[in-house]
């Protein structure tokens, strides 16, 4: 499936991914472009909904903080919300904000219809419980009433993919609070609960692999600096 | 940005590059939008996925019985039709451009598929069943084969270092790292067999030493092989110079298959198979008297130049060998230079070429010195410069500094750096809890190669029983069309410096013409120009050495004119000048406007006077006689020019992440006269951000087995526009009248400095923690294992 080619076309030009059939979504936008706000809060995003023009359409702060992230403008001009949840790049800042807001995705087939939880969806490392002959045609974000986001990552250049990073969130009393972690483990894992202690859970959770860019400890370490830092920015007594 | 002054010279002033208008456009022509010929074919090249491997049988069957495959290039093919590469010093074996029966790193070529279009190229490369024996690879420079050996003395080094008050010895590790130009090597090749030539278009960039060694590869005399270049060069920074490599496979390629090929690599060839900078190990030693003098220097240089001794290797050793004290007093040295082969690519040009490896260790050491005599940065450095009243000055290695005051060039660069304000902002950041740090580094730019250095890598005993190397020699070739219209050749193939905006100006305002008079081609083509071995564009010779013999041609075409014009105005032509597109007796309002002279000599040669060549096209040469091959010392003058460049800066480090970012930087260059501040400014901008990748982002790295773990630019970090900090420009009002253009290069002084510079500050950052920074680049989760091992009390 080829929407907006920013995870795709690279595996092709590498010739890692070579499919024997190649759909273009892209003379859909009619049909699977949309933004839409929906009774009760949600918000649905259609498959070939621009990352640029989520982050700029202002529909939700949080993603907006979080598409700011993802690569540079020219990347987010083409690539879009759901591919970048169809891809599951353990780092990937769209699939942890996904995870944090309940998010799930709503996919079709000429079996029907069904709606899968992000966290069922994410099986692993780009692996994903979607079919073959399934089509993602929109995710469903269900952010909770009157919580504050941060999105807060570490990575070494502007726009690289995260060394770690966390999203964030806090309930309006303050006693609540989220954590959905990214580039840290093969897949984000959330954690919820008290603000206290939460940051050491989810550095305690974090599973990264090393490489060049950072070895394991240092990785592990990150978690927790961004976990502790997003929760001190949102005003709780995370420490 | 100011304006430029049409009524004053151009020379100097910010002219606009000419170059801009079609290449914002999208209008530049590179060799991927060239098709040259009819009929041209596809090549993909079939890589060693192993670094080190015996290479058994190469079955193409398979990739022949293909729709659309027509030859496969096989290592027996290549034994057959080329021959290895000339390799300037003893102990490395021939160099092939395809790998015969070993591989030596993963990468390297094995076969190359030709196919009527890319697609069906790369599937066929696929199916190309080569048997390979997987070798344990070599990958520690110190366990590496020394391939090339030498010891050199100069001055006393023994009574230097018996006599020293202290001794100050470290390792420095500079790192591999290349410059990933945007367009990547391109290549289109034909055979003719009737004739038995080769033409080739390609976007090498010289030196054309390589030109004989390609002709000689492909088993045919010079002259049948013809390398064009086009205008238009999608930046390169040197380590294009390496597609030479390539051109003899494309060629034979052609030859197998009879029709033309080309090859265009991609992004993830050229990061695992074109060309890096050479990594090195230095174990540096300075001697050192009570005051904070050094007196002398020990160098022991391991220089990791890959696979192959690949020409022009192991030049990365010898660039900078008439500069190797750069801007400091020393006058004993004790140096080994020795190259050694590992399992990686080969390496050769990359901008700051040998001088970046320098000075990362020679200013990481003088600060050394200062903290052990107890003086700052700034004092030490000081106290070691060459004083301005020894200019020119000889170094003990042979090099000879044009001009320059070194002493003031360190007041300004305080001053106009703003020492104090990144001192204060410093302090202000350490007080907020941030790890913080100031740094800086002096260097000595070198610019106009002469190419003799390379013969450094014989010894004397060597070089007396052959011939001698020498020379840095450009020329201009300058013509005048029947209407006044003025075109110059010149052999340079830039890749994006603006040659032909600079050429413009210097020859509008030595024949008194609009800039728009004047057609500048700086493309090549070997068959129909006049060019030379030194000829391209390398070594920042532009400014000393092109512009110079720029001005020579200038000279010769201006004195034909007058001549002509003198007979025409009835006027001795000491008496006339050039100027508002005419020629003028000087005081006076006689004069004869440039077609009217331009067309005696085109419609009317009858007319001209006794003793005048009926022809206005001169070709003229600049060649400094300071370019002499090495004297039996070992002593070179290895550049023409010598600037003096320091470089200050500010880091940021976060304490809990570690990441380091460079938040200031000041650059200050004396680089003789600035032809175009513009184009200057802007060097030294891109020089910053190829310094800045070395010490903080990029780095071709290698795991365990050789296999290259950086293969896009998802792991091979270039910064970018949000990684340049905010960047101070000063230049001194240079001048040198070692060469007729008064000019330097000023390309590659700001990336030899801004390593050593930020890996200063980020020492000076973790100054609480005892780190000293002695190795490239430095990021986040490095210095979060620096502080963390000190901390656990592990070495």
């Amino acid at each position: 499936m080829l929407a907006g080619g920013q995870s795709l076309m690279p595996l092709l030009a590498f010739r890692l991914a070579r499919p024997t059939l190649l759909v273009d979504l892209n003379r859909l936008g009619a049909e699977l472009g949309g933004v839409e706000a929906e009774p009760g809060g949600a918000l649905r995003i259609g498959a070939l909904a621009r990352q640029r023009a989520v982050e700029r359409s202002g529909a939700l702060s949080v993603l907006g903080e979080a598409l700011a992230l993802v690569g540079h403008p020219a990347i987010r001009n083409r690539g879009t919300v759901v591919g970048s949840v169809c891809h599951a790049d353990p780092a990937a800042e769209v699939c942890a904000v996904a995870l944090a807001l309940d998010g799930s995705l709503e996919l079709r087939s000429i079996r029907g219809r069904r709606e899968v939880a992000v966290d069922e969806l994410l099986t692993g490392p780009f692996s994903t419980a979607i079919e073959p002959d399934e089509l993602a045609v929109a995710l469903r974000l269900r952010p909770p009433a009157g919580w504050r986001w941060r999105v807060l990552e570490v990575a070494r250049r502007a726009g690289d993919f995260a060394l770690a990073g966390v999203v964030a969130g806090v309930d309006p009393a303050g006693g609540d609070a989220r954590l959905a972690v990214f580039g840290a483990a093969p897949r984000p894992y959330r954690l919820d609960g008290p603000p206290a202690g939460l940051a050491e859970r989810a550095a305690a959770a974090a599973r990264p692999s090393g490489d060049l860019h950072g070895g394991v400890a240092y990785r592990r370490h990150l978690v927790g600096v961004v976990a502790r830092r997003a929760l001190a920015a949102l005003g709780t007594d995370a420490a | 940005m100011s304006e430029v002054d049409p009524s004053r010279p151009l020379v100097g002033q910010p002219v606009r590059r000419v170059e801009d208008a079609r290449l914002l456009r999208g209008r530049g022509r590179f060799v991927a939008d060239l098709s040259p010929i009819a009929g041209i074919h596809h090549a993909a090249v079939v890589r060693s996925p192993h670094a080190h491997a015996r290479v058994g049988a190469v079955d193409a069957s398979a990739a022949l019985a293909l729709e659309g495959v027509i030859a496969v290039v096989t290592p027996d093919d290549a034994r057959r039709l080329l021959r290895p590469f000339g390799v300037g010093v003893g102990g490395a074996e021939p160099y092939w451009p395809l790998a015969l029966d070993t591989a030596r790193y993963a990468g390297e070529p094995v076969a190359v598929v030709v196919a009527r279009d890319r697609y069906v190229a790369e599937d066929a490369a696929d199916l190309v069943a080569v048997d390979y024996e997987p070798l344990a690879p070599v990958l520690d420079v110190e366990a590496g084969r020394v391939v090339s050996d030498r010891s050199f003395r100069y001055g006393d080094p023994d009574a230097a270092f018996a006599a020293a008050a202290h001794r100050v010895e470290a390792s420095f590790r500079f790192p591999r790292y290349s410059s990933t130009p945007i367009e990547c090597y391109a290549v289109v090749a034909e055979w003719d067999a009737a004739a038995g030539e080769a033409t080739v278009w390609s976007n090498f960039h010289g030196p054309f030493v390589m030109q004989p060694l390609i002709a000689a590869s492909l088993g045919i005399p010079e002259n049948r092989l013809r390398l064009v270049v086009p205008a238009d060069i999608g930046g390169s920074f040197g380590i294009k110079s390496g597609v030479y490599a390539y051109i003899p496979l494309i060629a034979l390629a052609s030859r197998l298959a009879g029709v033309p090929v080309r090859w265009t690599a991609d992004r993830w060839e050229d990061l695992v198979a074109s060309q890096a900078g050479t990594d090195r190990l230095t174990r540096a030693a300075a001697a050192v008297d009570a005051e904070g003098r050094i007196l002398g220097l020990r160098l022991e240089i391991l220089d990791d130049v890959g696979a192959h001794l690949r020409p022009p290797e192991p030049a990365t050793l010898y660039r900078c060998f008439g500069n190797l004290v750069g801007p400091y007093a020393v006058e004993h040295l004790a140096v080994e230079a020795r190259a050694v082969l590992t399992n990686r690519p080969p390496t050769g040009l990359n901008r700051g070429f040998g001088g970046q490896q320098l000075y990362f260790t020679l200013e990481r050491l003088v600060e050394m010195v200062g903290r052990r005599v107890g003086l700052d940065r700034v004092e030490v450095r000081r106290r070691n410069l060459i004083p301005a009243q020894h200019m020119p000055y000889r170094t003990p290695t042979g090099g000879v500094y044009d001009s320059g005051d070194y002493p003031a060039l360190l007041d300004t660069l305080l001053r106009e750096g703003d020492h104090t304000g990144m001192l204060a902002e410093r302090d202000r950041l350490r007080r907020a809890g941030r790890l913080a740090g100031v740094g800086m580094a002096m260097i000595v730019d070198p610019s106009g190669t002469n190419l003799g250095y390379i013969d450094l890598a014989r010894t004397p005993e060597e070089r007396g029983r052959g011939l001698g190397k020498s020379g840095c020699t450009e020329s201009a070739t300058l013509t005048m069309d029947p209407m006044g219209g003025v075109r110059l050749r010149i052999a340079t193939a830039p890749e994006g410096q603006g040659h032909e905006t600079v050429a413009a100006q210097i020859v509008a305002d030595a024949l008194g013409v609009p800039m728009a008079a004047v057609r500048v081609d700086p493309s090549i083509d070997t068959a129909s120009q006049v060019w030379n071995v030194s000829s391209g564009s390398y070594s920042s010779r532009f400014a000393p050495i092109v512009a110079s013999a720029i001005h020579r041609a200038c000279a010769a075409l201006r004195e034909r004119i007058l001549a002509i014009a003198a007979e025409i105005l009835e006027v001795d032509a000491a008496d006339l000048e050039l100027v508002g597109g005419g020629v003028r007796a000087r005081g006076s309002d006689r004069a004869v406007p440039l077609r009217r002279v331009a067309g005696v000599a085109h419609w009317d040669p009858g007319a001209l006077p006794p003793g005048v060549e009926p022809l206005l096209s001169v070709t003229a040469s600049f060649s400094s006689e300071l370019a002499r091959s090495p004297a039996g010392d070992d002593t070179v003058d290895s550049s023409i020019c010598y600037g003096g460049v320091g470089g200050l800066c500010l880091v940021d480090i976060d304490p809990d992440t570690c990441a380091v970012t460079l938040l200031r930087y000041a650059s200050v260059h004396d680089s003789g006269r600035i032809l175009n501040p513009l184009l200057a400014d802007g060097q030294v901008a891109g020089a910053l951000a190829h310094g800045l990748g070395g010490a903080l982002y990029e780095e071709l790295a290698y795991d365990p087995d050789g296999n290259p773990l950086t293969t896009s630019f998802m792991d091979y970090l270039c910064p970018t526009v949000r990684e340049m900090p905010e960047l101070r420009i000063h230049h001194l009002r240079g001048d040198t009248d070692f060469v007729p253009s008064r000019a330097k290069g000023i390309g590659e002084g700001t990336c030899m400095a801004a390593p050593a510079a930020i890996a200063s500050a980020v020492t000076d950052a973790l100054s609480g923690h005892g780190v000293e920074v002695t190795e490239l680049p430095v990021h986040g989760g490095r210095i979060w294992e620096w502080l963390h091992t000190r901390e656990r009390g592990e070495p």
